[in-house]
């Protein structure tokens, strides 16, 4: 099911097949970056330090290009040869799962590092000062870099779904499951504290007492779904729909 | 080798396009798979490639489930439809790309493949003609050896000359453990390669006969006069008189002419049936 030399030919395959993606990938990133410098000179000091621009480029960048992911299963022309080529359908998500999930996040920061260090060198030469380099290990990034691999699940899920505009389909997905979620956490609530309301009326004297414990347990809910469950969740999602995916 | 039983298969709740399908075919043959158009051809290369999948009944090909899309059941089978992606990349680097993903790939024949087509390996694929980035396509499939070779329309946007070569192209790559499949409405260009011969019409296959089998039993005629319908299966007037097919009783020879035989068999669904003891 799962053979890694395919699977690295197979990466090696989409990078070569795609690398005009990859090259205006890569363009995009040099050119925000330098548009970011070029509207902001006089944060020279302190940007090569500064990992934000970084990280919009790794939430929306990493966003956009997930989308494009699965365009091939949705393309009559091109689908058979995705689906044909000799791999386990396993292979074929973890190859997009890689190239989008890890890959790109690593490009990023390489760029980003190389870009600011490089900048370090010319102030270096034309001004004769040293900034403070951008390091690519804080933790910062690290921490970010997790995050976006488990927001990214769900773009990557709404990728292998949906035909056209995946990214708005997507939100507005993850807007009525916000919904779905809220209603059932309100009609929950009313069940669990009902012994508060007498006659009509909410009494407050031990809510606070009474909501703390849930609160915690709340938020140890969303942690451990954020963290653990739902990344898991969307890939294996994603893996059953590209096992089940027919042509049209 | 190749066995569907029972197949069932529909694009939507109302519309079924083949029920209770059944179908065998054995190595060491080129299938023509004729019908019309909508008979559901493409859709039964689609199942038997496992790019759409059965409703119901089995589809056992290559000692796999085709559905499942396993690595070795891939592996074994290569596909060429009537619309086909070449990507904007030369043949060299393709060959590079998608020549480890198959095993038994022979190299050597692949480049004198495209060397008797007269293709470049060098100019990128996209900017090639339709019948080149077909003659690619079709040299690259052969040299893939699979087990299953499955071509829809594969002459379309051939010239006269890449035809005949793509018919000794297929004649000498079949051995005795592949089954080369081809659907097709040009029948001309087929005649003298495929055999068996598969008729599907309205989802229901009509004919899986082999030519020696079908001359056997019908017999095809030429004469200058109108012939007697209730003699013959089916007629139509061609530039000397008339092409006949007859039941053929008389245990006569004929040429195949796969154009008459096709809209004789059409034309003639159950009589045909009777013929073939199938009813």
């Amino acid at each position: 099911m799962l053979n890694l030399k395919r699977l690295a030919l197979l990466i090696k395959n989409d990078i070569m097949m795609h690398r005009h993606t990859v090259y205006i990938v890569i363009g995009t990133i040099i050119g925000i970056l330098l548009l970011f410098n070029l509207i902001s000179p006089h944060n020279i000091y302190t940007i090569n330090t500064d990992p934000t621009a970084m990280l919009w480029i790794l939430f929306l960048g990493g966003i956009w290009v997930t989308s494009l992911t699965f365009r091939e299963l949705y393309d009559k022309e091109k689908n058979y040869l995705f689906l044909l080529l000799p791999c386990s359908n396993l292979e074929k998500l973890l190859n997009k799962l890689i190239l989008t999930a890890i890959i790109y996040p690593l490009v990023v920061v390489i760029l980003y590092t190389a870009f600011y260090w490089l900048i370090a060198i010319f102030t270096k030469l034309l001004y004769h000062f040293t900034p403070a380099l951008f390091d690519p290990f804080q933790a910062t990034i690290w921490l970010n870099v997790a995050s976006y691999i488990v927001i990214q699940s769900v773009f990557f899920l709404g990728a292998i779904y949906f035909k056209s505009h995946p990214i708005i389909k997507t939100f507005l997905c993850l807007i009525i499951l916000g919904i779905i979620i809220s209603i059932f956490t309100f009609i929950t609530g009313i069940f669990l504290f009902k012994s508060l309301f007498v006659h009509g009326i909410f009494f407050l004297p031990n809510f606070r007492t009474l909501i703390t414990p849930v609160e915690k347990s709340l938020a140890d809910v969303i942690h451990i779904t954020f963290w653990i469950v739902l990344a898991p969740t969307c890939w294996i999602i994603s893996y059953l729909r590209l096992k089940e995916f027919e042509v049209a | 080798m190749l066995k569907i039983k029972d197949l069932e298969f529909k694009y939507s709740a109302t519309e079924e396009l083949f029920s209770q399908l059944n179908l065998e075919l054995t190595p060491g043959n080129i299938y023509g798979l004729l019908g019309k158009n909508g008979a559901g051809k493409t859709t039964l290369l689609k199942i038997i490639c496992g790019l759409l999948f059965p409703k119901a009944g089995n589809c056992f090909a290559i000692n796999s489930e085709p559905k499942q899309r396993q690595p070795k059941f891939l592996e074994n089978i290569y596909f060429i439809p009537e619309e086909f992606y070449v990507p904007p990349i030369s043949a060299e680097l393709y060959l590079k790309l998608y020549v480890p993903f198959y095993p038994k790939f022979d190299f050597a024949a692949c480049l004198q493949h495209l060397k008797n087509f007269g293709l470049p390996l060098n100019k990128k694929l996209s900017t090639l003609s339709y019948g080149q980035k077909k003659k690619f396509i079709l040299a690259f499939g052969v040299a893939t050896n699979c087990a299953l070779l499955i071509l829809d329309e594969p002459t379309n946007g051939l010239d006269i000359p890449s035809k005949s070569q793509f018919r000794k192209l297929l004649t000498s790559a079949l051995t005795e453990e592949k089954i080369f499949i081809i659907s097709t409405h040009q029948v001309r260009d087929m005649e003298n390669l495929i055999d068996p011969i598969i008729i599907l019409d309205d989802g229901e296959i009509i004919l899986n006969k082999s030519i020696h089998e079908i001359s056997q039993h019908l017999s095809m005629i030429q004469q200058p006069d109108q012939p007697d319908s209730t003699q013959t299966l089916y007629y139509e007037k061609s530039l000397h008189g008339y092409s006949a097919i007859t039941t053929n009783k008389a245990d006569l020879e004929s040429e195949l002419n796969l154009e008459l035989l096709f809209n004789a068999i059409i034309n003639n669904k159950n009589q045909i049936k009777n013929i073939f003891g199938e009813v």
